[in-house]
């Protein structure tokens, strides 16, 4: 078994090499890989800007039919052509989807590295979405489970919800300086606690979403319903923290698991 | 007596020739801007500076937009760093209010930002509001206006025709509405995604990246940009909005060079 880890430039807190070695210790037999990112890693496999235009129509234009950019215009080209050219480059505000993005990168990957035995786990700065059945709108999303996995950096600060008082204190007040108190406050409170852009915490987090792309692809299974264990599907920041930081485990069921990929 | 006599007529006089004098000088400019907001003030003002002749159209009686006050109908306008360069640059007192968060009154740096694009040789027909584009050979090359009060009232009763004013390249810095994007979309040359409802953090990067020709001859800036490619929505802090302008300037000197340089036919 094979996973190949690749980095994501654009995160300054992300340390892709601590990830491995934190696989490489719960399942010895796995052979980790760790690259650049995609677009570095692949160069010369693609015309950068026919990639770039491809990458400015995922982009979600609407965020409730999930509606691609279908007819991209020239400021987003150019947009996503300076991060492909340099992918340290950050994407903050904007939203691609994520099957889309998923299916980009395998189209970039050698068919001789597309088998069951190799996993790609993909870490980017864009954040990504997805509308699945019976949901009435696009979710933003940590990860996007697959072959290869992709899991977003941005996803892990964007995506689970902040507490609803703080959504509330934003629609009130558009006054940054109010805003700002208002969070200075709620922060002090002990209550308000998430993953903020470069959080020193990011890299600790995303330990436990490489996790559940190698248990998805080797095992089959997606989540857990259970809080306290690293396969959680956090909707939260609250829930998200709890999974990854404070408990920082499997559950008992998820540890018979691996065990059982071990041998 | 303070004040030397003067006629009424010479007064009427000197007021309509200055105004048709720069009237006529300015029908045909190098960039016409439309809106005279922060990104608008901000661009036009980059751009005179270095000698580029530059017209801002703008549909109020007053410039500034809504540079003059910062949300809530709260004086102070905040910057998030670096933006606070340009509050250096322009002459405007600011303090740090948090780790790069500044903020600054609104009158006062919403006049200096007028200030300094009239004395980098902007001008300006307030009271104008755009009625359409003049797109040449698949290039924007002017604007169509009239006076505010005009296209404020039933064509019926108007009956006034607008007048078309050329330029080798046309900024839509028209903030939400963004006017002159919407202009070519209604003729079918580009689609716009609309604002989106989305809070995402750090999205004035987003801005200010996306600042650009949308349309050969036609470059959107300030919150145009969240219009035409649906970013997300951002609290009232400026800072987008002035680099944004200071980008949309760059990208218009680029073309004007090019265009000199016979690299692009411009209008």
């Amino acid at each position: 078994m094979r996973v190949i880890l690749y980095d994501d430039r654009s995160s300054t807190s992300l340390k892709i090499t601590e990830i491995a070695e934190f696989l490489r210790s719960l399942l010895p037999a796995l052979e980790v890989e760790v690259r650049e990112d995609p677009f570095t890693h692949y160069r010369g496999r693609y015309d950068p800007e026919k990639l770039a235009r491809r990458l400015a129509s995922i982009r979600i234009v609407d965020a409730v039919t999930g509606r691609l950019n279908s007819d991209p215009l020239m400021p987003e080209v150019d947009y996503e052509l300076r991060r492909v050219l340099d992918p340290s480059l950050s994407c903050h505000g904007v939203l691609y989807d994520g099957y889309e993005l998923m299916s980009l990168i395998a189209d970039l990957i050698p068919v001789e590295e597309r088998n069951r035995r190799t996993l790609h786990v993909v870490f980017t700065g864009r954040l990504v979405g997805t509308k699945e059945q019976g949901e009435d709108r696009v979710h933003a999303r940590v990860v996007i489970l697959g072959n290869p996995a992709i899991v977003s950096t941005t996803g892990a600060v964007e995506a689970p919800a902040r507490p609803r008082e703080y959504y509330l204190a934003m629609m009130l007040s558009r006054n940054p300086l109010v805003q700002q108190t208002t969070l200075t406050a709620g922060r002090a409170s002990g209550g308000w606690d998430w993953l903020e852009h470069d959080d020193p915490r990011l890299t600790e987090v995303m330990k436990g979403y490489a996790l559940q792309a190698v248990f998805y692809h080797f095992i089959g299974e997606a989540f857990c319903a259970e809080i306290g264990c690293r396969l959680y599907n956090a909707h939260r920041q609250s829930e998200l923290i709890r999974s990854q930081l404070l408990s920082g485990k499997l559950c008992k069921k998820h540890e018979g698991m691996l065990r059982t990929l071990l041998r | 007596m303070v004040f030397k006599p003067v006629p009424e007529s010479e007064i009427t006089r000197a007021i309509a020739t200055s105004f048709i004098e720069m009237f006529g000088e300015f029908a045909r400019s190098d960039v016409i801007v439309v809106g005279a907001g922060p990104a608008g003030l901000m661009a036009s003002r980059e751009l005179a500076r270095r000698g580029v002749k530059v017209l801002v159209i703008e549909q109020n009686n007053y410039l500034g937009g809504g540079f003059w006050i910062g949300g809530y109908l709260m004086n102070p306008v905040t910057v998030r760093e670096p933006a606070q360069e340009i509050l250096d640059e322009l002459g405007v007192p600011y303090k740090k209010f948090s780790e790069g968060l500044y903020v600054a009154h609104g009158p006062h740096a919403c006049s200096k930002l007028i200030a300094a694009a009239c004395d980098a040789g902007v001008r300006f027909l307030n009271m104008t509001k755009l009625d359409d584009l003049v797109v040449r050979e698949g290039r924007v090359s002017g604007v169509v206006v009239n006076w505010t009060p005009v296209e404020a009232l039933p064509r019926q009763i108007t009956c006034v025709d607008p007048i078309a004013l050329e330029s080798r390249i046309v900024i839509d810095a028209s903030g939400h509405d963004a006017v002159a994007v919407r202009r070519l979309e209604a003729r079918g040359y580009l689609k716009t995604k609309g604002m989106g409802a989305m809070w995402v953090e750090r999205s004035e990067d987003a801005v200010v990246e996306h600042t650009g020709f949308v349309f050969p001859g036609l470059i959107v800036a300030g919150m145009a940009v969240v219009e035409t490619f649906g970013l997300p929505r951002m609290g009232p802090t400026f800072g987008a909005m002035l680099l944004s302008g200071k980008r949309a300037a760059e990208v218009a000197l680029r073309e004007l060079e090019l265009m000199e340089a016979g690299a692009i036919k411009g209008a």
